[in-house]
This record gives structure tokens, C-alpha cells and sequence, in this order.
């Protein structure tokens, strides 16, 4: 094997931070078969990189800091405007068609409940969705624009393709986004929020509806197998696209999300 | 759009919080990291918080929030209590560098480096956090704001008000320190062989 003409200490950083066109990773790879001193260089920062996203300990916010912070924010600034806080779903008024569809979807739901184990993803997206609607999971980006929500998962460790969906013709609005589980198996997250501030939570992730727990109610249009759980009141939809799993969900009628899924999916 | 900033000018303290609270913990974090002081971190962020809100209006919507929350924080430190910072560094940065070099031309590196592998859940510690404690302040930003908040390097070094090429150069380095540290805690605890660094 010959000796390389020079090392490639940049872009092995850049690589490393996926900063490198698709060129340059290819050239960066073979360099590495041949190159000891790289490979041990890379070795090094990609081991010490994942070491510290993964078990690096955050100190704890002090409880006292943030009703302190809150405080002194609304001592002076007395005029606020208070936002309404999003709709509880029976004050919704539903489309007749979705309110019959619902309710035989309902019924079959309740045949099969789906009691979702702690840490299962059915179970995790429940809570994301909880976390996002209480505003304790923060938005990374605030956008409504589908392409500009697609660029920042491109470029903040989302190794897929994103297909931010656009839901304006059902009246839902892109909210905002942002990647769950960075340093793990990134989840691309993203809000709509619909007629009367009812809000939809979209994840995308690289695995196999396969590995879901079993429980779901089976749906099936265009081709395509939905997967249907309810957990805690709320109805997940999950469906794949490619190497992509992707999933709905709301606290929202069932059927709603069910059809929401039905429009967006691709076979 | 409830997550929106208002575009008639009047900045909206509930649309603030409900964009800028959830970072809180996060500028925490990175305040005390910078103070290593508990009460002046506490400060800081309250002084972020307070600075954020009255310039609310100019956060752009569509970029990030974080970075936008963290370039003022930066801001507070510098300005404010920068000068009282003492870094307890000892060893210097390219001292340590030299030891990283001789590890990487060990001999024994291959045999090392999968023992390394081996350890992944032995670093639940505060081993990472004291490692990082161990960096230059500005060494030490570079890795928290892209390696733990998964900023990226332009939001990083817009932050830290500095060129790109340099926050590249510090994340490099640090980087490598932060390798030699690690390493030689895992000798210490048997997690891999070898004699100390």
C-alpha cells in the first residue's frame, strides 16, 4: 500500500461533523484504508465526540431560579398578552364525516386498547406530545416554512431525508420543529396546529413499523399498513416510507389523525 | 401562530416564555460551566432572560432559538464576569497535545482503543463533566455548544463571537484534550491497560 502524499486532519473533522459534501466523504474513506495516522485521529475524536454527547451530566436548573426568572419577566412587563392555551379536543367541532368515522373507529380502539409499556415508541410519542403541548419540549426552530423545517434537520444530525408534510389544505399549520434523541437514533419532530388550536405531532425516524409492539388496530389505504395505538387518550399513527418510519399523533379525534395519516403517507 | 413572534412590534411576555423557558436549564448549564459559580450563573441567566425578553422583537422567526439565548448569555459573561474568571488550568494546551500524539503513535493503540470501545457504559459519572472542567473556557464552550447542545458551527461561533475557522480550530483541539483525559481515566479505573499518560 503506498504511503499518502498528506493527511486529511480537516476534513476528517468535517467529516465527522458532516460538514462534507458526498465527494469529499467518499475521498475521505479511501484515504482512511490507507492512512494509520488518520484513522487513529478519527478514531479518537468520533469515540471522545459520542462519549461526551451521550454521558456528559448537565447541572441541574435550580428549582427557585426559574419562579425567580418568571417573576422578575412579569414584574416588568405587566402588560401581557396571555396566549389561549390549545383546545381540549370535545370542544372541537368535528366534520360530520370525521365524527361517524370516529366513533366506529372508537369503538374497535376500545376492543383493543393498547396499553403502552414504559419506553415503548408508541408510549415515548404520547409523551413527546404531552411535553410539546405543555411547552416543557422546546420548538428549535419556529418556522411555518415545510422547506426551511427540512434544512434544519438536514443540518443538525438528521441523517435521513425529511418530508415535512404540508397540511394546509386540512387547515393545519406548520408550527416548528425540532430533533429528538440527538446523539442516539435522531428523530426528526415537528408541530402543526389546526382549527381551534388543536395540534398534530409528526416524528420520523429510521426503523421498521415491524419492531412496534403488537396491539395496534391495523388500517390499510393505497397500499399502505397504518398502524393505530391509543395511549392515554391520545391515537398514534405510524406508517412506513422506505427506510423512514413515520407517525401522527393528537389528542384529537381518532379518525382525524387516521385520515390526516391516510393523506400524507407515500407508498 | 401561538409559537410566533407578533409582527405589530408589541413583544408578547407569554410568547417569550413559551419560546425561551425551556432552555433554561440548557443556559444554566452552560453559565455555571462558564462561572463555576452557582450564584453568578444564577445571575447570568436571570440577566439573559431579562435582556432577551426587551429585544424579544428582533429574534428573528426561523432561526434558532437556543443559539439566539446563548449568544446573549455569552454576551452577559464577557461583559460582566469574564475578568473574575480564574481557569484552573494547569497543563497547557499543547502539552497536552504532545501527549496526545505519543498516544496516537503507540504501538499498543489498536489493542487500546477497542478496550475504550468496551467501556461504554462505564462514563454515567461526572467523569465528562470534570474532563470539560479541565479545558480553557473558550476550548470548553466550543464543545459544549456543538457536541452537547448540537449547535452547529456557524451558530456555534456566532455565539461565541468568533471566526469560524476558529471555533473549528478550538473544537479540534479540545477535542483531543478531552481524548487524553478520558483515556487516562479509564487507565486509572483498569477500564484498559497501559501506564498513565
Amino acid at each position: 500500500m503506498s504511503t499518502p502524499s498528506r493527511h486529511y486532519k480537516d476534513e476528517l473533522q468535517d467529516w465527522l461533523d458532516q460538514r462534507l459534501d458526498a465527494d469529499t466523504c467518499a475521498e475521505v474513506e479511501r484515504h482512511l484504508e490507507g492512512c494509520p495516522e488518520c484513522r487513529r485521529e478519527y478514531e479518537a475524536a468520533a469515540w471522545t465526540k459520542q462519549q461526551t454527547a451521550r454521558h456528559y451530566v448537565p447541572a441541574g436548573l435550580p428549582p427557585e431560579l426559574q419562579e425567580r426568572i418568571l417573576r422578575s419577566l412579569r414584574a416588568e412587563q405587566p402588560m401581557v398578552t396571555v396566549l389561549p392555551m390549545p383546545q381540549r379536543s370535545q370542544k372541537r367541532a368535528m366534520l360530520p364525516w370525521m365524527a361517524a368515522a370516529a366513533v366506529a373507529v372508537l369503538a374497535a380502539v376500545l376492543t383493543a386498547v393498547y396499553l403502552g409499556r414504559p419506553g415503548s415508541l408508541p408510549e415515548t410519542f404520547a409523551a413527546d406530545y404531552r411535553a410539546v403541548e405543555a411547552r416543557s419540549l422546546a420548538l428549535e426552530l419556529v418556522t411555518n416554512d415545510v422547506k426551511a423545517m427540512e434544512s434544519f434537520f438536514a443540518t443538525h444530525g438528521v441523517s435521513f431525508n425529511t418530508r415535512v408534510f404540508d397540511l394546509g389544505m386540512m387547515k393545519y399549520q406548520l408550527v416548528g420543529g425540532r430533533v429528538q434523541a440527538p446523539s442516539d437514533r435522531p428523530r426528526a419532530l415537528f408541530v402543526y396546529e389546526g382549527p381551534n388550536k388543536q395540534q398534530v405531532v409528526c416524528q420520523m425516524y429510521l426503523g421498521k413499523v415491524g419492531d412496534l409492539p403488537s396491539g395496534a388496530i391495523v388500517r390499510q389505504n393505497n397500499g399502505i399498513s397504518f398502524q393505530v395505538y391509543t395511549v392515554k387518550g391520545m391515537t398514534a399513527v405510524f406508517w412506513q416510507e422506505g427506510a423512514v418510519v413515520c407517525a401522527l399523533v393528537s389528542n384529537g379525534g381518532a379518525e382525524e389523525v387516521i385520515q390526516l395519516a391516510f393523506a400524507k403517507a407515500m407508498p | 401562530m401561538s409559537f410566533g413572534v407578533p409582527n405589530d412590534g408589541q413583544t408578547s411576555t407569554a410568547q417569550f416564555e413559551a419560546v425561551a423557558v425551556p432552555f433554561m436549564g440548557a443556559l444554566y448549564n452552560k453559565a455555571l460551566s462558564l462561572t463555576r459559580r452557582p450564584e453568578d450563573a444564577a445571575d447570568i441567566v436571570q440577566e439573559t432572560y431579562m435582556r432577551a425578553c426587551r429585544t424579544f422583537a428582533n429574534f428573528v422567526e426561523g432561526t434558532n432559538a437556543k443559539a439566539w439565548l446563548f449568544t446573549i448569555l455569552y454576551s452577559v459573561f464577557v461583559n460582566k464576569y469574564r475578568k473574575d474568571q480564574r481557569d484552573p488550568q494547569i497543563v497547557s494546551i499543547e502539552e497536552w497535545e504532545e501527549t496526545y500524539h505519543r498516544e496516537l503513535a503507540d504501538p499498543g493503540w489498536d489493542e487500546d482503543f477497542v478496550g475504550l470501545l468496551g467501556t461504554a457504559d462505564a462514563w454515567q459519572g461526572p467523569e465528562i463533566s470534570e474532563a470539560l472542567g479541565k479545558l480553557p473556557e473558550e476550548f470548553r464552550a466550543a464543545v459544549l455548544l456543538v457536541d452537547v447542545e448540537q449547535l452547529t458551527y456557524e451558530e456555534a461561533a456566532g455565539v461565541l463571537g468568533c471566526p469560524l475557522g476558529t471555533l473549528r480550530s478550538r473544537l479540534f483541539r479540545a477535542r483531543r484534550v478531552l481524548f487524553v483525559e478520558l483515556r487516562n481515566y479509564a487507565r486509572k479505573q483498569g477500564f484498559i491497560g497501559g501506564t498513565q499518560a
